[in-house]
């Protein structure tokens, strides 16, 4: 059901009610989540589907010809095809379950980009990235020699993209970076950093994990290689994700886990696997939350819609950094546009940890730390920050709340 | 303030986090060590000059949160001039209550560390204020370093 009123703008109040956490009491306050960065909250459909499966329509998938195994493997297979969609991609075999953005990268990591890689070899990869998007490459060139080349930030939280194109060289032999920062909210030029990686023959993929809930994406109008996000960013359960992979690189990649479900013939002598994708789904994998995906990609595209998100979202990133500003001894980390309604605050010598705490008594939900991104920490030269995130699902008086809070921590503190 | 913050941070702890007691570097120390907890980056050493089986002086110095500095004052206070066998048992009955079941001992109870035992309901925030205790039990035993997370 739309969650547009009339004028094709986002009713939040109605939305609202789709997401029963939002009507938790803590400690006595008003809920205003403001971690979606971390994670998005779960509307109604996506609950009631993950149940459903459990509660109606318990199978396994792929395996049986009875009606509640087919019935699952068609709710299984209809979140491809969402995905999909999505994704805008050409086919569906190109898109592969994971069990997360994490999952997606550590993937393309083992089996297309290592057996590439010699000594020497370089991985660029961009300041900005999530210790997801940094560890899995650093496993892979200690095994080989490879070294991770990494792109610098400026100072308002942007990509410096001069020196980003200049660091692609004959000895890049893949690119992995990150379209919206999960710490910032900075947007990149992601189009201008694929026709780079593309104009130098350097396969690349697309860290979209905290861009997927946010902005339409068109894989093939991108033009990238590899992309990966998670569905509990999407309002969907946790534990999966896709990767989405040109079918020419899945079908040349080699499995990762062998088992039940990836392959077409087993002897003891040898096994021939299937095709992409069902030859990266070994074993039975977490069906529910495929199956809630499917219905959180619905959700988003079909009574949401990416249009009334970026409008909702560009209004309470414009109030609520009116009012940030106002507050004394507050400084946001990475404020270059174009950018999501995401602030990383600093409060003078106030140490997050004390923040975040501060606020939770004021029932204001943030991340404190360095949200798994201690480079680009050190970069700014801070341990930690804390994290306020905004989503669909937000209104005023979240900023208002925030606010507030911040303030009773200035005077606590003063 | 609201009941949940002014629970955590009630004024002795704000207090001592704004003006902490016991701050600085010793010289000629016989035991030191120092904490660290991975997950936020809060950094403390605690210095101690032992004799005649007690705590003659101890200082600590830290980069934390304000939670944590607080425990560390509080630690340099309650714990100078007290004998060896006091300040293991002190930490001892402070870690088991924060982390566990046990009551505190009176002497805890009515210590100005009492004013950190509403951290037992913020278990998030429980190794902010432990991190100097466990430092100081640590330099005590000759450990040089101690961690909030398990050894790799």
């Amino acid at each position: 059901m739309t969650r547009l009123a009339p004028n094709g703008v986002l009713d939040v109040k109605a939305l609202r009610g789709e997401f029963p956490v939002l009507a938790r009491d803590i400690r006595g306050k008003r809920l205003s989540y403001l971690d979606s960065a971390a994670t998005t909250l779960k509307p109604l459909c996506v609950i009631n589907a993950v149940d459903r499966y459990y509660r109606h329509g318990t199978a396994n998938i792929h395996r049986a010809v009875h009606l509640l195994s087919e019935e699952a493997t068609g709710l299984y297979e209809a979140t491809r095809t969402a995905a999909c969609q999505l994704l805008n991609a050409a086919d569906e075999r190109e898109v592969v379950f994971t069990t997360g953005t994490t999952g997606s990268i550590n993937l393309v990591a083992r089996s297309f980009v290592k057996p590439r890689l010699k000594a020497g070899d370089e991985i660029l990869l961009t300041g900005m990235e999530h210790h997801a998007n940094i560890v899995p490459w650093q496993m892979i060139c200690e095994e080989t020699g490879a070294k991770i080349i990494v792109a610098a930030i400026n100072d308002d939280g942007s990509l410096d993209l001069a020196s980003f194109k200049k660091l692609i060289g004959p000895r890049t032999k893949f690119i992995s970076c990150v379209w919206i920062s999960n710490a910032l909210g900075v947007i990149n030029p992601i189009k201008e950093m694929i026709d780079a990686a593309n104009a130098a023959g350097v396969p690349i993929l697309i860290d979209a994990a905290q861009a997927v809930a946010h902005v339409p994406i068109d894989v093939q109008t991108l033009g990238a290689d590899f992309l990966a996000f998670s569905g509990h960013k999407l309002f969907g359960p946790t534990g999966v994700g896709v990767l989405w992979g040109k079918l020419q690189h899945l079908d040349a990649m080699p499995p990762m886990l062998g088992g039940g479900d990836m392959i077409k013939t087993v002897t003891f002598e040898k096994t021939v696997y299937a095709d992409a994708p069902a030859k990266f789904e070994a074993g039975t994998p977490d069906i529910a939350a495929v199956i809630g995906l499917g219905e959180a990609i619905r959700f988003v595209t079909e009574d949401v819609g990416f249009k009334a998100i970026h409008s909702h979202e560009e209004s309470l990133r414009n109030k609520a950094e009116a009012a940030l500003r106002d507050v004394v001894n507050l400084k946001i980390i990475g404020t270059a546009e174009p950018k999501l309604p995401i602030f990383s605050i600093v409060m003078g010598n106030i140490h997050p940890h004390d923040v975040g705490s501060i606020l939770d008594s004021y029932g204001v939900a943030i991340r404190t730390g360095h949200h798994c991104t201690q480079p680009l920490m050190a970069r700014f030269g801070v341990q930690a920050t804390s994290r306020a995130s905004f989503s669909i699902y937000n209104n005023e008086e979240d900023i208002e709340n925030l606010v507030k809070a911040l303030w009773k921590t200035q005077e606590l503190f003063a | 303030m609201n009941q949940a913050a002014s629970e955590l941070y009630q004024s002795t702890v704000l207090d001592h986090n704004r003006s902490p007691r016991g701050y600085g570097e010793l010289s000629g120390t016989t035991h030191s060590a120092e904490g660290f907890n991975p997950i936020c980056g809060d950094r403390v050493k605690i210095q101690v000059i032992v004799g005649q089986g007690a705590i003659k002086e101890i200082k600590f110095t830290a980069q934390c949160c304000a939670l944590c500095r607080a425990s560390a004052s509080v630690l340099t206070e309650v714990m100078g001039g007290q004998p060896l066998s006091f300040a293991k048992s002190l930490s001892l009955s402070f870690q088991s209550f924060i982390q566990g079941d046990a009551q505190p001992a009176a002497d805890l109870a009515k210590s100005a560390a009492s004013a950190f035992f509403a951290i037992k309901d913020y278990p998030a925030r429980a190794k902010c204020v432990l991190l100097p205790w466990h430092t100081l039990s640590s330099s005590l035993t000759d450990q040089l370093t101690v961690s909030t997370e398990p050894k790799e």
